[in-house]
């Protein structure tokens, strides 16, 4: 018997799960929660503000200009940058997607070298990789056991042939904070026409970022990261840079991103960022102090544990990235998913082999300690009582999956 | 080994093969075995946890070629 009813099948997993009667959301690297304030924002613009195409000459057009003009003011503002010199997109790996393939198509002879760092976002490396075809090199500068770039490395490859250095100031997976600065100065010290992209997604309104002051040429910005809605991104672009349209099609008022902007998400995007701008000093305090409980809690407990990235102030403060050793990582996620832990792990299905995270790897983690590693962030929301909840499910989550997982100890 | 219900779930991305396996489960009576057709590598180790955590019983997961074949039993 074959058959396949797919409506039904999901509500299948979803019964089998149940719903258990704490839940705590540490996933937000994948997809955020969301400001309430920021959905009030986006439902007046749906239902008010931001109704109409903001490039069309009547009044619901002009209103809608206006919404977005504000809102790109507001984020001007958070990222030290001026109005002008933020394009949209859709979220951050369409901005990551932009920067490179549309420096790339904007590239002057004899500049085919990307340089990027071995821990970069899928969203970096994969269009890096896809410029091949056009005769492109990509180079991977490794990075230490803490995941920081290697300086001397960085200063042998940046050479006169080099289009671009891009290295996010934050890295998703690991937390690592670089030293953005030195690692600017060195490629302006090689060749000033280099040009700098930040993958700043997970540094926007997490560490200290002023594009202006950072010499950074583009940087790439996503509206969930911080808590806005999915849908939204942006791409910084210093004046002066030429990036040219990787997508074409009907312009608005972004001249590199074809296609309606995404007003009401643009605008719950620029009121996350106002939001954290204004509580910086809580939620970021708040943030780290809920990190270092789960981190503490779980190396303190369970055996044969171990933090990924650095510890303390060069660390996000949201980011915990721990390896379970003799865990699968994908089974304990389902394990605290069943206790209503939801997190995420760092390996995953990218080309039809469960393949151990790349940024694992690079900080020399062997495979089964990378295949082991459970990824959380804490955020704004969440409260002391719910990591203690954490912390109360993993040491049974942890005891149960050893006993199934084929990895065993002195195996 | 034998199985009662073959669902075929190849070429499908995660959850992909997890939705449709819970879906013959779901529907199969209790004792009967389910084979799970699927090509996604992350579909073994997410089947055997789940079987475990909502009281099936995984049995066995093979691999012929690209194809994972998993088989479950229904919990009684």
């Amino acid at each position: 018997m074959i058959y396949s009813d797919m409506s039904r099948d999901i509500r299948a997993l979803l019964d089998s799960h149940g719903i258990p009667p704490n839940e705590v959301y540490l996933d937000s690297e994948n997809s955020g929660m969301v400001f309430p304030e920021a959905l009030d924002a986006m439902r007046a613009a749906y239902l008010e503000n931001g109704q109409g195409h903001p490039s069309i000459t009547h009044r619901k057009g002009w209103e809608t200009y206006e919404t977005l003009y504000s809102s790109t003011v507001e984020l001007a503002g958070a990222m030290h940058c001026r109005p002008d010199e933020i394009a949209y997109t859709h979220s951050g790996t369409e901005a990551n997607n932009l920067a490179i393939a549309g420096l790339a198509r904007a590239a002057p002879e004899g500049r085919k070298k990307i340089v990027i760092s071995a821990i970069e976002h899928l969203s970096v490396v994969f269009p890096a990789e896809a410029l091949k075809e056009q005769g492109f090199s990509v180079v991977k500068v490794p990075v230490d056991r803490d995941g920081f770039v290697d300086l001397d490395a960085l200063a042998r490859e940046v050479d006169k042939e080099t289009l671009m250095v891009s290295i996010a100031p934050v890295n998703h997976e690991i937390g690592t904070v670089q030293d953005t600065r030195a690692i600017v100065d060195l490629v302006r010290d090689r060749d000033p026409e280099i040009k700098v992209h930040f993958d700043a997604c997970d540094a926007f309104c997490k560490v200290p970022l002023d594009l202006e002051a950072s010499g950074a040429d583009l940087a790439s910005f996503s509206g969930h990261k911080i808590y806005g809605p999915k849908g939204a991104g942006a791409l910084y672009i210093r004046e002066g840079i030429e990036v040219k349209p990787i997508v074409q099609g009907q312009l608005s008022t972004q001249k590199l991103w074809a296609g309606v902007e995404n007003v009401p998400a643009i605008v719950g995007f620029s009121t996350a960022a106002s939001l954290m701008r204004e509580h910086a000093g809580e939620y970021l305090g708040r943030m780290a102090e809920l990190r270092d409980r789960l981190i503490e809690g779980i190396l303190g407990t369970i055996d044969d544990t171990l933090l990924n990235g650095p510890a303390g102030q060069q660390r996000a403060p949201d980011n915990a990235n721990i390896s379970v050793l003799y865990c699968e990582g994908e089974a304990l996620t389902i394990e605290l998913s069943l206790k209503g832990v939801y997190v995420s792990s760092g390996s995953a299905c990218t080309s039809r082999i469960l393949e151990p995270s790349h940024v694992l790897l690079a900080i020399h983690r062997k495979y089964e300690e990378a295949h082991g590693s459970i990824l959380m962030k804490t955020t704004p929301f969440h409260t002391r009582e719910e990591i203690a909840y954490v912390l109360s499910c993993f040491p049974d989550a942890v005891n149960r999956i050893r006993s199934l997982s084929p990895f065993k100890k002195g195996g | 080994m034998n199985a009662d219900i073959v669902v075929d779930a190849k070429y499908k991305s995660c959850p992909g093969p997890m939705i449709a396996l819970a879906g013959a489960v779901g529907k199969a009576r209790p004792g009967q075995v389910v084979k799970l057709l699927a090509t996604d590598p992350g579909a073994p180790s997410d089947v055997k946890e789940w079987a475990s955590g909502t009281g099936h019983e995984f049995l066995a997961a093979e691999k012929s070629g690209e194809v994972y074949e998993i088989y479950v039993r229904v919990a009684e």
